[in-house]
């Protein structure tokens, strides 16, 4: 299923922390146009797709978004971080 | 040229003739033959060539001699960066040509993706990021290329140059993540070695956190 990498996809080095990005960050998070929403849409539409390519295009896709989600939760800590 | 293919066993004529030839001055940025943002480049007037000639046809008061049958088409005509002959009010989405040129591994980090074609940052501000030169750079640069070719070979799981590109940035993104691994902390749970004798995947640094003084900042 899925293999958590201890390692951020590009390396990250804020300066400043800013509580006002992350506020913005965290607004990305959830809702209708949350990217931890499409993502499951993303991988449950494969399951109906009769392409194998695109079968597997949806879980590459799925799975970048779900790697933009849940560091999202990171950058968060990372603007608040001294 | 696929799309005229696709177009024609659908029953209608092939109306697209663009070129989709990289220019061999290297004159436009993404390759494809097409005009840049500006009307600069092989644009309309190249893929035009070889037409109905000067065919006499009825056109608009403005002189316009765009017509989309003829291929004919005048450069500054509004053709932006698709095929000249396009029809206005259309949405399209050209495939990606296995022809355009891409980027070294750590190149393609910086820029955010690997292929040249697919450069198209938001306001067209080309300013290229800079990555710390730390071991895992390394490995997330390798990682990166790999994950790239990965997802063009979804669409083009035939072309077998990308293949055996994937498969060579594969095997040595591996070799760099296991020797990361080794050397500084496993990167997944699976490279975990536990020579320390205690669990060495609950340790630290995890991507959130910063080593002591910010050092080395993984």
């Amino acid at each position: 299923m899925f293999v958590y990498e201890k390692a951020l996809q590009y390396p990250i080095n804020i300066k400043n922390p800013n509580p006002k990005a992350a506020k913005y960050i965290i607004s990305q998070y959830g809702g209708p146009d949350g990217e931890l929403g499409a993502s499951l849409r993303y991988l449950s539409q494969r399951f109906s797709m009769p392409y194998p390519e695109l079968r597997s295009l949806l879980t590459d896709i799925g799975t970048e978004g779900s790697k933009r989600t849940l560091p999202s939760g990171q950058y968060l800590k990372l603007p608040l971080h001294r | 040229m696929r799309i005229n293919q696709f177009l024609a066993d659908m029953g209608g004529d092939a109306p697209v003739s663009a070129r989709y030839s990289p220019r061999s001055d290297g004159g436009n940025r993404n390759g494809y033959g097409y005009s840049d943002r500006n009307g600069n480049g092989s644009g309309c007037g190249q893929c035009c060539e070889g037409g109905n000639g000067s065919s006499s046809c009825s056109t608009t008061g403005s002189g316009c001699n765009h017509d989309r049958r003829q291929g004919r088409c005048e450069r500054g005509a509004a053709c932006g960066p698709l095929p000249c002959p396009a029809s206005i009010a259309m949405a399209y989405t050209p495939m990606q040509q296995p022809n355009g040129c891409m980027f070294e591994p750590e190149c393609a980090l910086k820029r955010g993706t690997l292929f040249s074609g697919l450069e198209l940052p938001l306001g067209n501000d080309y300013r290229v990021g800079t990555l710390p030169p730390t071991a895992l750079s390394d490995v997330q640069a390798s990682a990166f290329a790999a994950l790239e070719l990965a997802l063009y070979l979804d669409t083009h799981p035939d072309d077998a140059d990308a293949l055996q590109l994937y498969n060579d940035y594969q095997r040595a993104a591996n070799e760099k993540q296991a020797e990361f691994s080794r050397t500084y902390f496993p990167l997944t749970r699976a490279c975990n070695t536990n020579n320390s004798g205690s669990y060495s995947w609950i340790n630290d640094p995890w991507p959130w956190q910063r080593r002591s003084g910010g050092k080395e900042n993984f």
